[in-house]
């Protein structure tokens, strides 16, 4: 019979009324339990109303049924708070039941008892629990377990009074590996929860040792559990360290992959203590690497975690971890955020050696059909160029191929990309921007806008036909973003300079455009500035070149694009480390930034320990990578600095915003000769200088 | 670990809910019909979600879908994602096992067991931690509880059952608890069989890639050998795969790959295999012996992963022409490099095309080509394909004159290749020998199948 129709929403009286009904039967088990099969529908439903039968659901444990007990009990754990005083009379049941021959009903009492918080029922539930905790039946000595960590929650003195931690300890030396397991992940929890003590699990090395001997035979479930308290354990020697390591290797052929994932942190852990452990066990990066793209055959959403976590090991870990390109290419059916983590790793793995196999795939992307997908290639193209010198020539003329088929959305990535490419090898692409500035119709978006009219600006001498293309550029710079508004004072400006005829209306209706009806003071600013050295009798020096001093000051030289030097925090990435596999590694930003409440690990000190190696990889491609490819509410961590919760919540905002500000500040020669050491702190320097002239301004009044 | 459960159906609507701990109250599941299923359902159009992931404050929600039926864990904090995700998975193949869904469950099968299976969450999950889901361990644990009509846990065993075998539990329940509890978790005591069978099914999954030149930019094998075992008692299995020639790849350069590759022609290199939990790992790490007590009924064995020495078993060469602005041709040779006593079946070969044909021609040395307007392929199938065979199509399709620009902005998706083919592996692996050792000593039927069939095989053009 399908339980289908029983499947509603019910009122306590209508259920009450069946019950009754019930009772009257000679044999009323079957259709009590029909019944109790309603009231089940309810709790799944989340119809509070049903707590009404508590009394009756109590009155129903006199039947010495399994069936009918599990799911009153299961009832009172839900409903016995709404009714605290009616729920004691189940405080009788529950003292026969504790000494139940039945070893699952003793377990069901126990979990009751610690799930429910009243003062009767935790009393009771410390009269058997330390019973329990050794009680002959492994059932009953996990649910035991499990009721600790759930006592400790609201009664932490008292567990720790009673010396309960003790007895769960006791229970890491159970005969059974499930128990121990158990025992582990109930202390974990435990640990978790802790907020007053500083409770620690320690584990010795010998039983670690004994534990990880006899972990094949257990269910995969212990076997993460086990595999993850290994991080309590702390290696005063390099050799322990590296004897756990050779032991852990196996984990990684598992096909659970929370059980690869952990063996995966537990060897990273240990291997702090290990100096030079690729060299010691030369087949360990192959065989992490291997183990862990061979896991990329599972279904997408344990694929997209894996690859997050790839993309750690390859950030801190570059040489303990060893991967095949071609591996991690995407498949054409790939879900986005499969193909968005994998398109990071290509690009983090590329090296001088394999480029010519990643541009060409990459340039497979470029046409995909998903325009996203399309833009990341193009802007892993530039970051490509700008990463590996011998690479860029390769990239720009792909890039070149790319945007004559005009498609708008191609083209205007492709202007961003090329203008950084540009200013990381001035001289050596000319070629290419006569080529891109042909383009200059097809220009919507403000970033693409931007470094267009800042091209025309700056390489005028390489663009044919400039005064056109530049009107027609410029020709709604009212409306515009402000960084287009920003490029468009600085280029027109620079234009002027050159072809005073051409350009000397265009000029002026900028800045009076910008001295007189813009609020924004950023732009205001700006345009006096120009507005002041143009204009300036000084601007022309005593031999007469026209402006010289103008020029000298405007066409002063572009400080160099790096790939930018933004070491992720090693502190950071060391946590990240310790929780391979959780939710964190997903987000890979501080921890104590996503989960407010979890804790902070750190590796703990040992003689053994060995100072962490400068990742000098993360320096050429962390951040920028990130804000090149990562979708926004994924971003790698920025910039890299820890910031304490709290804080962060508020000015997270105001550091993006600020970044962007320094961005475009980057790549415009801005005014006076300050754009060269303005370039990182731009912002504050500006503001402290701002405020100084206030100051001086109002001290000469 | 996991603080709740919860299954929605495609709507939103809840049909189980399960929570294990305090801190997230069952109204939780408002939070996630409006953040992910409503904004889903609204923005079908882009297909599927950004993130399999959503963190809200502290609470996360990590969540699969089955067909159109939702499984979504809430936890607290930071949680290991890994197990919770493979629990997801591994729970939605105990409720098609249990419940004898075929490839995706529904929610009449959620509605219609909804009693077994809030009782099955209550046991495989005890406290948020995943603790056993083997079905074995769930049959000693929740006795008596009849699971609708569907509760087999699979065939064997309830034709044990049947047969009022050793299997009553209800008469000595705690004995059995602590046997089912016992070290070897996944397999109950006291099995007994008539005829002893084991039946091993190597499949394997080619993925290709090739380039306009028909050279290979990628190729790899996904392979499984899944086991069938009927055995009595507690067998000790061990499991031989190609003698000598077997490698597991862990040479630290793929130059050196290569170099051991070249050397030895006939070596199967697996890249990585990854073992079923009753497999001995340390056995295999120092021997490369797998050494196994199996559980009962069917199960996988061992994945592997395989990139060198592949036998490709087709090679196909495309030839894609624009003539004017509004027509392609199309010519296209397969060629079978598998042994000619072989045979290809479901051989499948999709050929896109641009949107807005008004005129295709198709002409095949054999099998059947068809035009699929609504799905903008060339379908090319063969019933049977032989090994050592070559087989041409060309076609012709014309574009009406306002499609032009779907012709520009065509994307040009791969050709897929689809097939299967049966007695044939490409990566060479084989199994040797099977060997089953017991008490008892009885003669053991043993059964081997191989399969290749085709995973992503695209030909870019």
């Amino acid at each position: 019979m399908s339980d289908g129709k029983l499947f509603v929403k019910s009122k306590s009286s209508e259920i009450k009324a069946e019950l009754d009904q019930a009772y009257k039967r000679g044999k009323p088990h079957a259709k009590i339990k029909l019944i109790l099969k309603k009231v089940t529908a309810n709790i799944i439903l989340n119809n509070n109303e049903i707590s009404k039968l508590l009394p009756d659901m109590i009155n129903l444990l006199r039947f010495d049924d399994l069936e009918i007990r599990r799911v009153c009990l299961d009832f009172l754990c839900f409903y016995s708070h709404y009714d605290p005083k009616t729920a004691l009379n189940a405080v009788p049941f529950l003292k026969r039941f504790r000494e139940d021959s039945d070893s699952i009903l003793r377990a069901l009492t126990i979990k009751t008892l610690t799930s429910i918080e009243l003062p009767e029922f935790t009393d009771l539930s410390f009269s058997v629990i330390k019973l329990y905790l050794k009680d002959p039946n492994v059932y009953v000595r996990i649910a035991a377990a499990y009721s600790t960590a759930r006592l400790f929650k609201f009664s932490t003195s008292r567990v720790i009074n009673e010396n309960l931690i003790d007895s769960l300890n006791d229970l890491l030396y159970d005969e059974d590996d499930t128990v121990i397991s158990v025992a582990l992940s109930a202390l974990d929890s435990i640990i978790e929860h802790d907020k007053t003590l500083d409770l620690k699990l320690t584990v010795n090395p010998s039983h670690s040792i004994k534990l990880l001997k006899t972990l094949h035979r257990t269910t995969e479930w212990s076997q993460v559990y086990i595999l993850n308290s290994l991080l309590s354990f702390v290696p005063q020697h390099t050799n322990t360290a590296l004897d756990l390591i050779e032991l852990v290797i196996p984990f990684l052929q598992h096909e659970n992959s929370s059980i690869v994932l952990n063996a995966v942190k537990v060897i990273v852990y240990l291997s702090n203590y290990v100096k030079d452990p690729e060299l010691i066990l030369p087949s360990l990066p192959k065989r992490l690497g291997s183990s862990l793209v061979s896991l990329l055959s599972k279904p997408p959403e344990l694929q997209f975690l894996v690859l997050r976590n790839i993309i750690l090991l390859l950030l801190g870990r570059k040489y303990l971890v060893q991967f095949d390109v071609e591996m991690l290419f995407c498949k054409y059916d790939d879900t986005i955020y499969v193909k968005d983590t994998k398109l990071e790793i290509i690009y983090l793995l590329a090296n001088e050696h394999n480029f010519s196999t990643v541009t060409r795939e990459l340039e497979e992307y470029a046409t995909d059909v998903d325009v996203a997908m399309a833009r990341k290639a193009i802007r892993a193209f530039g970051n490509l160029a700008i990463k590996i010198t011998s690479a860029a020539s390769l990239c720009v003329e792909i890039i070149i191929d790319l945007i004559s088929n005009k498609v708008s959305y191609i083209v205007q990535e492709a202007v961003v990309v090329i203008k950084n490419i540009v200013r990381r090898y001035p001289g050596d692409f000319d070629y290419a921007i006569t080529e891109m500035a042909k383009y200059y119709k097809l220009m919507e978006e403000s970033d693409a806008k931007a470094a267009m009219i800042w091209m025309y600006g700056q390489y005028h001498h390489l663009i044919e036909d400039i005064e056109e293309g530049y009107t027609t550029l410029i020709q709604s710079y009212k409306d515009e973003p402000l960084e287009v508004q920003l490029a468009t004072l600085t280029a027109t400006t620079k234009l002027y300079l050159h072809y005073p005829e051409k350009f000397e209306r265009s000029v002026l209706a900028v800045l009076k455009w910008a001295t007189e009806e813009v609020n924004n003071p950023d732009i205001r600013e700006r345009g006096f500035f120009y507005w002041r050295l143009i204009s300036s009798e000084s601007g022309s020096d005593v031999n007469g070149g026209f402006q010289s001093v103008a020029k000298q000051v405007v066409f002063n030289e572009n400080p160099r694009i790096d790939s930018e030097n933004e070491n992720i925090n090693p502190a950071v990435l060391e946590e990240l480390e310790l929780n391979i596999g959780t939710l964190a590694s997903i987000y890979l930003k501080p921890i104590a930034l996503v989960f407010r409440l979890s804790k902070s690990r750190t590796l703990p000190h040992s003689q053994a320990l060995q100072p962490r190696r400068p990742s000098k990889n993360s320096a050429d491609n962390s951040a920028r990578s990130s804000r090149a490819t990562s979708t926004d509410n994924l971003a790698l961590p920025e910039e890299g600095k820890i910031y304490s919760s709290r804080k962060f919540n508020v000015s997270a905002d105001a550091i993006s915003r600020k970044k962007s500000i320094i961005r475009q500040s980057s790549f415009d020669s801005t005014p006076s000769g300050l754009s060269d050491d303005s370039k990182k702190n731009g912002l504050a320097r500006r503001l402290s200088k701002r405020a100084s002239i206030l100051t001086g301004r109002r001290s000469s009044k | 670990m996991i603080t709740g459960l919860f299954i929605f159906d495609g709507k939103g609507d809840v049909l189980m809910s399960k929570l294990y701990k305090d801190g997230v109250k069952g109204n939780v599941s408002d939070v996630f019909r409006i953040q992910v299923i409503s904004s889903n359902n609204k923005t079908s159009s882009s297909k599927e979600v950004r993130s399999p992931i959503l963190t809200l404050g502290s609470t996360s929600f990590i969540y699969i879908k089955s067909g159109k039926i939702w499984l979504v864990a809430v936890t607290r904090s930071n949680q290991d994602c890994a197990a919770i995700l493979e629990f997801l998975y591994k729970f939605e193949t105990l409720l098609k096992s249990t419940f004898n869904a075929d490839s995706v469950i529904t929610d009449e099968l959620i509605i219609n067991n909804f009693f077994g299976i809030y009782q099955l969450l209550d046991e495989i999950v005890q406290f948020g931690y995943p603790i056993n889901l083997e079905p074995t361990y769930l049959k000693a644990v929740l006795p008596g509880i009849s699971m609708g009509d569907g509760f087999k846990l699979n065939n064997t065993l309830s034709r044990r059952k049947s047969n009022g075998g050793s299997f009553m539990l209800q008469s000595n329940r705690s004995g059995d608890l602590n046997a089912a509890l016992s070290s070897i978790t996944w397999r109950q005591q006291g099995l007994k069989y008539r005829r002893n069978e084991i039946f091993v099914n190597v499949d394997e999954k080619i993925n290709v890639l090739t380039n306009e030149q028909s050279e290979i930019l990628r190729a790899y094998v996904d392979g499984k050998i899944v086991l069938k075992t009927h055995l009595s008692g507690i067998p000790e299995c061990r499991f031989g795969l190609n003698d000598d020639g077997l490698v597991i790849n862990t040479s630290t350069t793929k130059l050196g790959a290569e170099h051991t590759g070249s050397s030895n022609q006939n070596n199967v290199v697996l890249e990585d295999c990854k073992f079923h939990q009753c497999v001995e790992l340390s056995t295999f790490d120092t021997n490369r012996v797998i050494q196994f007590i199996p559980p009962d009924g069917e199960f996988q064995l061992m994945t592997y992963n395989c990139v060198s020495n592949i036998n490709l078993p087709f090679k196909v060469i495309p030839q894609v022409q624009q003539v004017g602005s509004t027509r392609l041709q199309y010519k296209l040779s397969i060629k079978s490099l598998f042994p000619a006593k072989l045979n290809a079946t479901e051989v499948k070969i999709s050929i896109p095309t641009p949107q807005g044909v008004i005129k295709h021609y198709t002409s095949e040395s054999s099998g059947k080509a068809k035009f699929s307007g609504g799905e903008d392929l060339i379908i090319w199938k063969f019933n049977k394909f032989f090994g050592d065979q070559e087989h041409v199509l060309t076609a012709e399709v014309e574009l009406s004159e306002d499609s032009v620009h779907s012709m520009i902005n065509w994307s040009r998706p791969p050709i897929k290749l689809d097939f299967v083919i049966d007695m044939f592996s490409c990566s060479g692996l084989s199994v040797n020998y099977v060997r089953i050792q017991e008490k008892s000593n009885y003669r053991t039927v043993k059964w081997v199948k191989y399969r290749s069939q085709s995973g992503s095989y695209d030909i870019r053009y």
